[in-house]
């Protein structure tokens, strides 16, 4: 044990005295004296040194906040984005809900069995016919949409021309802002929608459905989504690309819709009884 | 020399009090370096100077970190004193009772603080509290001792 300095017993006391004496005058004068803060008088010195020490030290909690508040924007963005895609979904879902609905009972499953090449027309062959009781103009759907309309019946067979053959054509709608045109093929053997008004509010991404008019293809099945827009100038329209939710390439087994909507053209021209 | 030592003693502990050793709590008990610094302070250089330094690094307790405790420099002082002056007439230079003499030191000061802050719950805080501080301080402050005598071959206390 080395002591630099080892003072008798009556200083080493005196000393310990003197401290014990200041400390609880310390602690008297704090609990006499409410209106002075002993703590406040003996850290004023020291404000400066503390002010930047907690100046520092807000920094370093402002940076750690700062990483916290980017990860959990990147995780909120993530789920918005989510979010966004399931309410896509819900819509599409809610519009086949309501056209199973309306629809109860009056599908009637078929077997797709051949396809035609597009040069010879274009369709799909589908294993039932009259005797199943399809006929001409009947709309011919999948669970994932539209896929087209019975144009041809034999007994045992029919011809379906799909919305991707050439010369189908078909009154549509997007789903969100109703905007109205017609869908078929162009030359190049995309599918746009055209005559959409200008004025239209279109986004990619927008879903388009059958509008009902036409008599053939009722309104609210689901055709496809858009992923692009073009103004069309020329003609006051915008065209829109189209791409198809049916994935025609895996079509198996589709729905025929028995009941066709009514012809109110031959109603009107009094020619429903030949129907 | 000595005097700007014990200054910079005492910044640097408080520095580890805000810092380091705040983020090793375990269920809210902590290890509190101004008492490891303490004891050996005054193992070392006697109860003259273990009580200065305990009533210096109280009061800068208050002045620098604001703590409410203004009863930190008075225990401080006592526990400095009664480890310099006792704690040097026994076997101090054995980790285990440098691990016992820390367990008492925290202990004293804590009786004396809450004695002074809080008399009506002396016995429930050191129960609950000061015990499992004293043990973690303790046995931080024997392996601070051990890591810098062993691994950085600085003898603290001769």
């Amino acid at each position: 044990m080395r002591h630099g300095w080892q003072p008798p017993l009556q200083r080493d006391i005196a000393v310990l005295v003197l401290l014990v004496l200041i400390s609880t005058g310390i602690i008297i004068l704090d609990r006499v004296r409410s209106d002075i803060s002993v703590v406040g008088i003996l850290s004023r010195p020291f404000s400066p040194f503390l002010k930047l020490s907690s100046r520092v030290m807000a920094l370093s909690s402002l940076q750690t906040e700062n990483r916290l508040l980017r990860s959990n924007l990147m995780a909120k963005s993530e789920e918005e984005a989510r979010l966004r895609e399931q309410v896509h979904e819900i819509d599409r879902l809610r519009v086949l809900l309501d056209f199973r609905r309306a629809h109860r009972g009056s599908l009637r499953v078929s077997t797709v069995v051949l396809e035609i090449e597009t040069r010879l027309g274009g369709g799909i062959v589908l294993d039932g016919g009259s005797d199943s009781g399809f006929e001409e103009n009947m709309t011919v759907i999948s669970p994932d949409g539209l896929v087209g309309r019975v144009v041809k019946v034999r007994k045992n067979a029919s011809l379906v021309k799909r919305i991707v053959d050439p010369g189908y054509r078909v009154s549509a709608l997007t789903l969100r802002t109703r905007a109205s045109g017609i869908l078929g093929r162009d030359n190049a053997g995309k599918m746009v929608m055209e005559w959409v008004s200008p004025n239209a509010e279109i986004a990619p991404g927008d879903t388009v459905i059958s509008s009902g008019l036409g008599s053939v293809t009722p309104k609210g099945i689901l055709i496809g989504e858009v992923v692009a827009i073009q103004d069309r100038p020329e003609s006051f329209s915008q065209s829109l690309r189209v791409k198809p939710f049916v994935d025609f390439g895996r079509l198996e087994e589709v729905f025929v819709m028995m009941e066709r909507p009514p012809d109110y053209r031959a109603i009107i021209e009094g020619r429903d009884e030949q129907r | 020399m000595r005097k700007f030592s014990l200054w910079l003693l005492i910044l640097i502990t408080l520095l580890l009090q805000v810092t380091l050793f705040s983020r090793i709590e375990v269920a809210g008990i902590g290890p509190d370096p101004v008492l490891i610094v303490l004891v050996l302070v005054a193992l070392a250089l006697g109860p003259v100077v273990g009580m200065l330094f305990g009533f210096l690094i109280g009061l800068s307790q208050l002045a620098i970190l604001s703590t409410s405790m203004v009863s930190a420099p008075l225990a401080a002082t006592v526990v400095g004193y009664l480890v310099g002056k006792y704690g040097t007439k026994i076997m101090y230079e054995s980790y285990l009772v440098q691990f016992l003499i820390l367990i008492l030191g925290v202990l004293i000061f804590d009786i004396i603080n809450f004695a002074v802050s809080s008399p009506g719950q002396l016995g429930l805080i050191l129960v609950r509290f000061s015990l499992g501080s004293a043990l973690y301080t303790a046995a931080v402050g024997v392996v601070l001792v051990v890591f810098i005598e062993r691994i950085v071959g600085l003898r603290l206390i001769k």
